[in-house]
């Protein structure tokens, strides 16, 4: 008999999202959406277990009526006779004194590895045959820095084994962009047989290492432009013996998507603007139902570059293009738009801007110029050193566009 | 770039042949509204076109009269190059451009209205403000704008459409300390951002107390509902023990009672008997002796009987009777008899009166037989024929008195009168005579009258008197018809009187038969019957319904005494079985007392107990039945609960324990109620989402921590783009100010004698346009209490100056000073027209004026020829 399962990761119930505050409140709820869903998926498909690699919820975050609203699922879940197995995270971590402790007994077949040591669960099914064994660690703090794979122990007997845990594999794409918890290497995975590794931590969907059955499913729902396409869990079948291999599941209602927008020198009018914008938008993929939230980053030359340097410009249109292309949530970041503007005959004059923009030019490259150029106080506590050098010179890269935009006439130059 | 002559089609006051104007300098007269602004304005729009370019704009398109014709400009410039440049600008509806070399006609399509070539990099302000100048704007000048004169010392390209620095750094001030200031002085952004920030955590905080105290509240919400499951169940027990306690209360009495009531009565002494009162039983059986003893009583007397005689008697009642009748019909005989008699005598007296009146003499009895054998009926024809010829008489006599007896009535008549009128006046024997010739007179009309009547009537036939034998009628009776015809009447009558008589004779003499029949036949029975025969019919009837009435009544007697006995007999039938029953009624209920009750005294209180107890088994018996309507009888009746062994003290039922049980329903109720009450506080509390709010709260929170950092971020790189600005136009004035203040100290320390040698710009808040020179040790800022003519003259060679640097390697353009040295004094004006003729040389001065000295000293200081504009 076969072990199947659903593989889901980084769930984090309600916690913080990007947005507007509607778009956090509807993604509030998306999250609980994509789990009632997953919970759906793994009654109607009479899954044996839902396993849950960490993140359940963000520890400080977790609300009295989410913490109801997930016992009720697990509630479901067991009245099915469907095992809910979850390792504990760096966001919800078991160790005493942390929510994951306090949450009590959820049931017989609701089992989390709180803690460090790897743990094995044989997983039965509906009618006690034994289907599977799952082996688990947790983390047990909010900075687990050890090599929790590493403690796994060999494959246990026939049955097919899942390894589950929140692990940051070293070779995962996007590694770097989250804290390195728990740190894991291929070696770790290579000395073990398993079937499969449900993993979780990093929120990008991947086969954290090529070749073997260590897969990320990503989190449940994207929280912010950073964390685009779709998102949801993976179905896993896993047999003894053998490499099990995931398929993807949407669940995630709101999907975010980023797109550079260039080409914008032609338009030269915010109306202009905001049916171009909304053009493509709809021209991205959408699935049925999905919810699209969407970051727009402009770029390139455009007449319009000093109205949308304007915050309430930009977002009066992010509004228009999101009612025209029915997203639910559209940022728009001009940052990289300029001016059609004929920098070389302004340099080429004698005038202050001329003088200003050398100036910046030198300072990128020349601190003790920059330092020169710092006024008394900074409003921002920039630190010390090289944090503020990097904090400076950050400010410096926005500051010839500015200057032009505040220093030209419209239509001069 | 020298202006050679001017043409002005239609400018304004300008307009007419075109003006040759000197290579140099130009000296330009003209009074008031002659047209010098126009002048200026006419070289400023040949260099920059019109302003505006609109006709309909344009004030000098209305100089016309409200014609708003068009405008047109020609003139002739000099390059400093070499080379003339024919300039054409005409404003229609838009301001149009041709050019055209020297000599050549304006050919081709009309240019925009746009600037020359050679003023390109001088904005018309520009040119405004440093080429072409009155004195107002020297004026300006000396009001103070250092930020003027220092734009006007950095032109720093206004054809690149760049803003004045000055403008972009207080605009780049004024942003970045709106945002933030380090002293937080004047409510910046951030400031108002940060208190915001605060209130947005101090509610972070409360939604995460209220988030608390729901965690706690769903605790509560779980020991609640346990503690109303207890409650719940504790109040079902005791609601329930408060509908059984009466059931209970009833089958334990039922059962207490029947144990109470001991072993049943055996009611087999009794057989079918009813349990009866001993007492009453006594009683009834001695009623009922008592009834027997009066018909014993009677029976025991002797009984009546009839003796012979009375029953003779009585067998004779219907002979007495009949004996009696024939005695009453007797007396009826009797006087009906003796009536008769008598009407026979009366009947008789009658006829003989009727004769008598006949005979006129009583009449014999044989007189009376006589009577039969009148013929009457013959004497009533013979009667008839009489009256018939009497009447036949009358007929033929007068009807009246004769004279005769007619006067010797009236003589009596008259005399009686008289006699009576004289009367009182007469005696005693005249009345009598009087009275007597009266009665006289009276007796002679009377017989008068008889005589008369008797005259000549027929007499009797005699036929009826020839008849009459044994009763013959009186001659009275046969003088006149009707009186024998009373005579046939009364014999007639008589007749049948006498047959009357007879007949009622004939029928007394038959009663009287009857009367001795009767009379022997009551006598024979009184004798058969031994009574006496004395007396009549009546007597002896008498006797025999006397001794009938004796043996009668007796009868009666017998009778009677013969009914009584037979009732005496039925009352003894019938009350002899009753009393039997009822003695042995009474045995055996005294059977039965005494086996049921043995030790009671007396059989009246064994009467008394057993009765009670039979009615206690009845009373028990339909208890029970009623009870076993219940349908808990089945399932209670067996209950340890209602066994009669049980303290009843304790039992449920009792009004202590129904009383406690109330008191705890009652706080049982106020307890659920407080407790339904507080669970639904806590799923009102579940609704409230307070960690949703949380959420909201720390999502903005963390946005206004965003925007905070952004907005540090933002002041920061506003201030540091100041900051870079302030330095590069520092770096500017460095590179590009001195030689302007150089020269323009040059011009100043010449036009003032080096009273005044050198001009500074120091830049920031303090900083500004100072001047120095040899009366001063130190530079003094340019503004008052520098004089006007001063402070002209500065200002004028600042202009100067710039002039020269603006135009350093490309074409100059003219000078044009409008009254611009009317405030500096005499000794300064010479040196600044030398300064203005060695200009002249290399650049075109205009000289405007309206003053005629200031002119002439012009000419003469200058070598110059006016240029008169009319008026």
């Amino acid at each position: 008999m076969s072990f199947r399962f659903l593989h889901l990761a980084d769930l984090h119930l309600e916690t913080r999202f990007g947005g507007r505050p509607d778009t956090r409140e509807r993604l509030r709820r998306a999250t609980c959406e994509a789990f009632e869903r997953a919970v759906d998926h793994a009654l109607e498909h009479q899954l044996h277990a839902l396993l849950a690699a960490g993140d359940l919820f963000d520890d400080e975050i977790l609300s009295v009526r989410t913490e109801l609203f997930f016992a009720k699922q697990l509630a479901r879940l067991a009245q099915a006779g469907v095992w809910f197995v979850a390792a504990c995270g760096n966001h919800d971590p078991g160790g005493s004194g942390f929510r994951t402790a306090a949450l009590g007994a959820l049931g017989e077949r609701v089992h989390f590895f709180r803690g460090g040591e790897p743990r094995a669960l044989q997983v039965t099914s509906r009618e006690g045959v034994p289907v599977g064994v799952v082996i688990g660690a947790g983390h047990e703090s909010a900075h687990e820095s050890s090599n929790l794979a590493a403690r796994f122990p060999p494959t246990p007997g026939p049955l097919p084994v899942v390894g589950l845990l929140h692990t940051s594999v070293e070779s995962a794409k996007s590694a770097a962009e989250h804290d390195r918890y728990a740190p894991s290497t291929r070696a770790d995975y290579e000395r073990l047989p398993y079937s499969y590794w449900a993993l979780g931590h990093i929120h990008l969907r991947q086969q954290a290492v090529a070749g073997l059955p260590v897969h990320y499913a990503g989190n449940l729902q994207g929280r912010h432009a950073g964390e685009t396409g779709e998102k949801g869990g993976l179905l896993v079948e896993a047999f003894p013996g053998a490499s099990a291999e995931p398929r993807f599941v949407p669940f995630a209602p709101v999907r975010w998507e980023r797109a550079a927008v260039g080409g914008l020198a032609a338009v030269t009018s915010m109306d202009a603007l905001a049916g171009e914008l909304a053009r493509r938008v709809e021209a991205l993929p959408r699935a049925a139902g999905e919810q699209l939230a969407l970051r727009l980053e402009l770029e390139g030359e455009t007449p319009l570059a000093g109205e949308l340097r304007s915050e309430p410009s930009l977002v009066s249109l992010a509004e228009e293009v999101a009612m025209r292309s029915c997203a639910l949530e559209l940022e728009l970041r001009a940052d990289r738009t300029s001016l059609p503007f004929d920098r070389a005959r302004l340099r080429a004059s004698p005038n202050v801007v001329a003088t200003a923009l050398e100036l910046i030019e030198r300072a990128r490259a020349d601190d003790a110029l920059l330092a020169a150029l710092v006024p008394a106080e900074l409003a921002h506590p920039a630190g010390e050193g090289e944090t503020r050098l990097a904090y400076l010179r950050q400010l410096l890269e926005e500051l010839p566009e500015e200057l032009l935009l505040r220093g030209v006439e419209p239509g001069g130059a | 770039m020298r202006f050679r002559t001017l043409h002005a089609h239609v400018f304004g006051v300008l307009r007419g042949a075109p003006l040759e104007l000197p290579r140099e300098a130009a000296l330009v007269f003209g009074s008031n509204e002659s047209g010098k602004s126009t002048f200026r304005s006419a070289l400023e729009t040949i260099l920059y076109g019109f302003d505006p370019a609109d006709r309909d704009a344009h004030p000098l398109a209305l100089w016309d009269g409200g014609a708003r014709g068009d405008l047109k400009l020609e003139a002739e410039l000099e390059r400093d190059a070499g080379g003339t440049l024919c300039v054409e600008r005409e404003l229609q509806a838009r301001g149009r451009l041709r050019l055209a070399e020297a000599g050549a006609r304006f050919e081709g399509t009309r240019l925009a209205n746009l600037p020359l070539d050679c003023v390109t990099g001088i904005p018309r302000e520009v040119f405004r403000s440093v080429y072409s100048l009155e004195l107002a704007q020297l004026a300006a000048l000396e009001k103070g704008a250092q930020t003027h004169v220092d734009e006007l010392l950095l032109p720093q390209g206004a054809a690149l459409g760049l803003r004045p620095v000055g403008e972009l750094l207080a605009e780049l001030r004024k942003a970045h300390q709106a945002l933030w200031r380090p002293t937080q002085a004047g409510n910046p952004a951030a400031k108002l951002l940060t208190l915001e920030l605060a209130q947005l955590r101090r509610e972070a905080g409360e939604a995460a107390q209220e988030e608390r105290e729901l965690r706690e509240a769903i605790a509560e919400q779980a020991r609640l509902k346990e503690r109303l499951d207890r409650l719940g169940e504790r109040r079902s027990l005791l609601d329930r023990t408060h509908e059984e306690a009466p059931f209970l209360r009833d089958l334990f009495e039922l059962a207490r009672r029947r144990s109470a009531l001991g072993a049943p009565i055996d009611p087999s002494p009794l057989g079918e008997l009813e349990l009866a009162d001993p007492a009453a039983l006594a009683g009834q059986i001695e009623e009922l002796t008592n009834s027997v003893r009066e018909p014993d009583a009677r029976l025991l007397r002797p009984a009546e009987t009839l003796d012979p005689h009375e029953r003779s008697l009585l067998e004779a009642a219907p002979e007495i009777g009949l004996a009696q009748a024939i005695a009453a019909e007797l007396r009826g005989d009797a006087k009906q008899y003796a009536e008769r008699r008598a009407n026979v005598a009366t009947l008789r007296d009658e006829a003989r009166g009727e004769i008598a009146s006949v005979l006129a003499r009583a009449p014999g009895e044989s007189e009376l037989e006589a009577v039969k054998a009148v013929p009457l009926e013959t004497l009533r024809a013979a009667h008839a024929n009489w009256v018939a010829a009497t009447e036949r008489f009358a007929a033929s006599a007068p009807p009246h008195l004769p004279p005769r007896a007619l006067l010797a009535v009236g003589v009596c008549v008259g005399l009686a009168a008289l006699a009576l009128l004289l009367a009182p006046w007469l005696g005693e024997l005249l009345r009598s005579i009087a009275y007597g010739a009266v009665a006289a007179a009276a007796l002679v009309a009377c017989t008068a009258w008889l005589s008369h009547l008797r005259r000549g009537a027929p007499l009797a036939p005699p036929a009826l008197t020839g008849w009459f034998t044994d009763l013959p009628p009186s001659p009275e009776l046969l003088a006149r018809p009707s009186e024998f015809a009373r005579y046939l009447e009364r014999i007639a009558a008589a007749r049948q009187t006498l047959s009357r008589a007879r007949g009622e004779a004939s029928r007394a003499d038959v009663d009287e038969a009857k009367l001795r029949e009767g009379t022997r036949r009551v006598a024979d029975l009184c004798h058969r019957l031994g009574l006496e025969t004395d007396g009549d019919a009546d007597q002896c009837a008498a006797r025999l319904a006397a001794a009938l009435a004796r043996a009668q009544a007796k009868e009666k007697r017998v009778e009677q005494d013969r009914a009584e006995r037979g009732i005496a007999q039925e009352r003894l039938d019938a009350r002899r079985p009753a009393l039997a029953r009822a003695r042995h009624h009474l045995e055996r209920v005294e059977a039965l007392l005494r086996a049921a009750e043995p030790s009671a005294p007396t059989l009246s209180h064994a009467f008394a107990r057993v009765k009670e107890r039979l009615e206690e088994e009845e009373f028990l018996r339909r208890r029970e039945a009623e009870l076993q309507r219940d349908p808990r009888f089945a399932a209670y009746q067996h209950d340890a609960r209602v066994s009669p062994q049980r303290d009843a003290s304790s039992a449920e039922w009792t009004p202590e324990a129904t009383a406690a049980r109330e008191r705890e329903r009652a706080d049982c109720a106020r307890e659920l109620a407080a407790t339904n009450t507080r669970l639904g506080e806590i799923a009102n509390l579940l609704r409230s989402d307070p960690g949703g709010r949380q959420a909201r709260v720390a999502d903005r929170v963390r946005e206004g921590e965003e925007q905070l950092a952004a907005l540090r971020r933002e002041r920061d790189r506003l201030a540091l783009l100041e900051s870079i600005l302030g330095h590069a136009e520092r770096r500017f004035r460095e590179e590009h100010q001195p030689p302007v203040l150089l020269r323009a100290g040059e011009y100043l320390e010449r036009v003032t004698h080096g009273r005044w040698r050198r001009l500074d710009f120091e830049a920031g808040a303090e900083g500004g346009l100072f001047v120095s020179g040899s009366g001063h040790a130190e530079p003094v800022r340019v503004e008052s209490p520098l004089s006007r003519g001063a402070l002209d003259q500065i200002f004028l060679c600042l202009r100067l100056g710039l002039l020269d640097h603006l135009d350093e390697g490309r074409e100059r353009l003219p000078l044009l000073l409008d009254d611009a040295l009317l405030r500096m004094d005499d000794s300064r004006r010479p040196e600044v027209y030398a300064l203005l003729t060695e200009i002249s040389r290399r650049r075109q001065v205009f000289l405007l004026t309206c003053h005629d000295k200031i002119a002439a000293e012009i000419e003469q200081a200058m070598q110059l020829s006016r240029v008169t504009l009319a008026p």
